[in-house]
């Protein structure tokens, strides 16, 4: 098994290799004589690069915050994108401040993970003259900088965050953002501030609530008049400026024909306001000002708790930010950087190595290696020869590429897969059913009939002002806040939890639409294997360890990953001179001439393999006699098996593939039969999403998880999508929860979680509904007095929001979350 | 007991004080980011100037 991927970002079992040593900046496992310096040793010389730089600017606190918190260094591609930096007119959109002497700008920094990011980020300006202040937001991945760029330019800047292993994230995205998304975030600032306001009333509400509660007589003295007209000046705000999200929201959805969870909750509230304005206005009572204001105070908390998202994850991404900010245009022989955004039909475009293909173009060069792993999910990088038409998104490999516009970036067929996933998501969205509103509408209906109910008794026995009190009163005490504020707390902490675990939820819907699905969709490459973890496996005539140094050597030269792959798993043999001679047919094999041997390596045919022969694999062909062929594996991730089996007990299961029906064996051997599963090899994506939206019309509710751009519309299509990559900061297409790539085994704990979330409000509304049966027998013989509200309805609020979160922290701990 | 009063007017006026400083400080993001501080008091300083004196000596080298 090849062994060099282990990572501490894939599961953290890098340090259970035990004799391994690790890399001292990243915790990757060192090569067998590692780059060092003094006693510490590195897995890369990137990493060593990024010590000694520290080192000499006495940084290395960063290492004593977190072990091994580096970013690997092995992975970094080249300086070279950087190079539209320099164009003022390009990077101009990014900033907000840029004058000669002072420039600002917020940099999504996906690498940022721990408090050593921080300390080296915030210190920026030790390593570089011109840097003013470096600022991290931790939660959402953001640098914001202020520097001088008559003494260290942007690209520079840029520069110098990827050799520290912050590369910036600078693509069409960020450059088209409009001022309103760079700013986002500002609805926060407007619920903090209310839970201020809410906060302060409440606080001086109850103070001058009190003595009341000792001396009900107070209020007709001196004081208690003073007392209740500070009450009603602080209990305005309260009502119309904290509980204005809920009133809002109440009149739009009663406009709309609709009843939502929040018009009970409205009525609560204004029936508090309106009885306690007519309680002081008459001098029958206190008011009820003080349970008003905590109701207010705690339902604004637990928006906050339910608001809490994760910032830095980015659920809903588009294309754009896939491309980079400028392409290298070719005009009159020198090339000049041009945003994508303004490309047309006819230009000649460099694309560089890794770079991707903005739009769909034609090749002008003889030959290119184009990766379209991203989109198709074809692992293997495919050959196009001058004239071949090349559609955006695929990734050029190898040699630059001259390429000509065929079509403009709005009009290419990504953008175009794109943006039909679009029209599909508002379907997606109305058949959420929310457990909250379909409760709200039979609750708000038998609270009516309730307080009408007693308003009508106490009517017929002719005590008017007796009916009016439990007429209000049930509207009060059955304001379902005990409810509404068990379900963001049971939610909130859920993501949270969930979260701690690498799964990022995109917000506390999502949760409950987990707890519905009966149909679990599975993408095999990349999300039950790994992409990256290939085993190898030699079929034929035993070689001798010359002949394997030989294949070795061979393998190294070569730039096919397969290649790439065998040379890796045949780490151990020595390496000896190079080839007298090389001869790599792309798309066929390679051919190296040692002293008196020659080694083929490639498909069936390049190698002479017998007719009755012709899988995959690489093939051996030594001195003209054909040897045999290295088998290409694909391992099921640690886990994957028993979450395979345990997940066809409760759920239909489906195995996708783009791979050809051999790719299902690995999914085969694990489970003791494959019925009433349904495992479908060469899907592309198209297909996939067809399969989903079919079991989708047939009314199931589908869990699609898989990673990359090729399952996007698949995602985008099912009830849930779980969008799984071994590193989440890359690009993963939208989808309603990002995972580590580790989370495919956790798969039927995640959705026994969420079940038991949803179980959890079921107990919290039942104990809130018991609350509200004391309260409201007392309220509809018109025996509650305000004092008894004011202590009953905080109690019972805290009492549920105790249970739900408690509850749900024991389940999780239980799964072993 | 007249002095309640003012008393009560004091405590009201400190209190809104605060509340508008917590206002001022929320619309500045002050409340933005709430795991980054808790990270960043941390960090002692180590800084003892040395590596002005490797950048003098390197910029010394390259004269």
């Amino acid at each position: 098994m090849i062994t060099n991927t282990f990572g501490r970002n894939d599961t953290g079992i890098a340090m259970d290799t035990g004799i391994k040593t690790l890399c001292f900046h990243c915790g990757d496992v060192c090569p067998p004589l590692p780059p060092h310096t003094g006693n510490k040793q590195f897995c890369c010389e990137g990493c060593k690069a990024v010590y000694m730089l520290l080192d000499e600017n006495e940084l290395c606190n960063y290492y004593d915050l977190n072990k091994l918190a580096g970013n690997s260094m092995k992975a970094r591609t080249g300086m070279a994108k950087f190079r539209h930096l320099d164009d003022e007119k390009i990077i101009r959109p990014l900033f907000t401040v840029y004058t000669p002497n002072l420039a600002s700008i917020k940099l999504y920094i996906p690498g940022i993970h721990c408090s050593s990011c921080i300390y080296l980020l915030e210190h920026l300006d030790r390593l570089r003259d011109g840097v003013f202040r470096s600022r991290v937001n931790f939660l959402k991945k953001e640098l914001s900088v202020d520097f001088n760029p008559a003494e260290i330019s942007f690209r520079h800047l840029a520069e110098l965050l990827t050799t520290i292993g912050y590369e910036p994230q600078l693509t069409m995205q960020e450059a088209g953002a409009t001022d309103k998304e760079k700013s986002a975030g500002l609805i926060n600032h407007d619920l903090i501030t209310r839970i201020g306001v809410a906060g302060f009333c409440f606080g001086n509400i109850m103070l001058l609530s009190l003595p009341e509660y000792f001396n009900s007589q107070i209020r007709n003295e001196e004081f208690g008049r003073l007392f209740m007209v500070l009450n009603i000046v602080l209990a305005v705000p309260v009502v119309f400026y904290g509980a204005f999200p809920w009133l809002r929201s109440a009149f739009s959805s009663l406009r709309n024909g609709l009843i939502n969870i929040d018009v009970p909750i409205s009525m609560g509230i204004l029936a508090l306001f309106m009885r306690s304005m007519w309680e002081c206005y008459s001098g029958s009572g206190p008011g009820w000002f003080d349970s008003m204001s905590g109701l207010v105070f705690f339902l604004l908390i637990g928006r906050y708790v339910q608001g809490f998202a994760f910032a830095g994850m980015n659920f809903r991404r588009s294309w754009r930010s896939f491309f980079p900010l400028a392409v290298s245009k070719i005009e009159d022989g020198t090339s000049v950087s041009i945003p994508a955004t303004d490309l047309k039909t006819g230009d000649k475009l460099l694309i560089n190595n890794r770079e991707p293909l903005p739009c769909d173009c034609i090749l002008l060069s003889t030959q290119a290696k184009i990766d379209y792993s991203f989109i198709t999910g074809e692992s293997l990088p495919a050959l196009s020869i001058s004239g071949a038409e090349l559609p955006a998104g695929g990734i050029v490999c190898g040699k630059t590429a001259l390429v000509q516009v065929l079509r403009p970036v709005n009009e290419s067929l990504l953008s175009d897969m794109w943006n039909r996933q679009k029209d599909n998501e508002k379907v997606k969205e109305t058949d959420s059913s929310r457990l909250a509103d379909l409760f709200a509408k039979w609750f708000t209906v038998a609270t009516i009939l309730l307080a009408q109910g007693s308003a009508g008794y106490w009517l017929m026995q002719d005590q008017a002002g007796t009916a009016l009190n439990a007429f209000t009163a049930v509207l009060i005490i059955a304001c379902p806040c005990a409810f509404s504020l068990s379900l963001p707390f049971t939610m909130g902490n859920a993501l949270v939890i969930l979260g701690r675990n690498r799964i990022f939820v995109r917000d506390e819907s999502i949760i409950q639409k987990l707890a519905h699905i009966d149909h679990v969709v599975l993408d095999k490459t990349g999300t039950l294997t790994e992409a990256e973890k290939t085993e190898m496996e030699y079929i034929g005539t035993v070689l001798s360890t010359h002949e394997l140094n030989m294949i070795k050597s061979t393998a190294k030269i070569s730039s096919h990953p397969l290649c790439r792959n065998m040379y890796l798993h045949l780490a151990d043999y020595a390496d000896i001179p190079e080839p007298i001679s090389i001869t790599e047919t792309a798309g066929a094999g390679i051919e190296a001439v040692f002293n008196g041997c020659i080694v083929r390596i490639g498909n069936a045919a390049w190698s002479l393999a017998p007719a009755d022969i012709h899988s995959s694999g690489l093939h051996i062909n030594i001195n003209g006699q054909y040897t045999g062929r290295f088998n290409i594996s694909q391992n099921l991730r640690h886990g994957v098996d028993s979450a395979l089996n345990m997940l066809r007990k409760h759920y239909a299961l489906s195995v996708l593939t783009g791979d050809g029906i051999e790719g299902l064996g690995v999914v085969e051997k694990v489970l003791p039969d494959t019925k009433e599963i349904i495992l479908k090899a060469w899907q592309n994506p198209e297909m996939k999403a067809d399969f989903v939206r079919y079991c989708r019309e047939n009314g199931q509710k589908v869990l699609m998880a898989g990673d990359g751009l090729n399952d996007g519309p698949a995602l985008k299509e099912a009830y849930v999508g779980i969008a799984m990559q071994s590193n989440m900061h890359a690009f993963t297409p939208s989808s309603d929860i990002i995972a580590d790539a580790a989370a495919a085994a956790r798969l039927p704990q995640i959705l026994q979680f969420a079940k038991g979330c949803i179980n959890i409000v079921k107990i919290s509304f039942l104990l809130s509904m018991v609350y509200n049966g004391i309260g409201l027998s007392m309220a509809m013989q018109g025996i509650l007095s305000p004092v008894f509200a004011a202590i009953f309805m905080p109690v019972s609020s805290m009492s549920v929001v105790g249970l739900s979160v408690g509850l749900s922290t024991l389940y999780a701990r239980r799964l072993k979350f | 007991m007249p002095v309640l009063i003012i008393l009560m007017a004091c405590s009201l006026l400190v209190a809104a004080g605060f509340l508008i400083a917590f206002i001022v400080s929320a619309r500045h993001g002050q409340f933005d980011d709430t795991a980054g501080p808790a990270v960043r008091m941390l960090e002692d300083s180590t800084f003892t100037g040395k590596h002005i004196l490797n950048q003098k000596n390197k910029a010394h080298a390259g004269n």
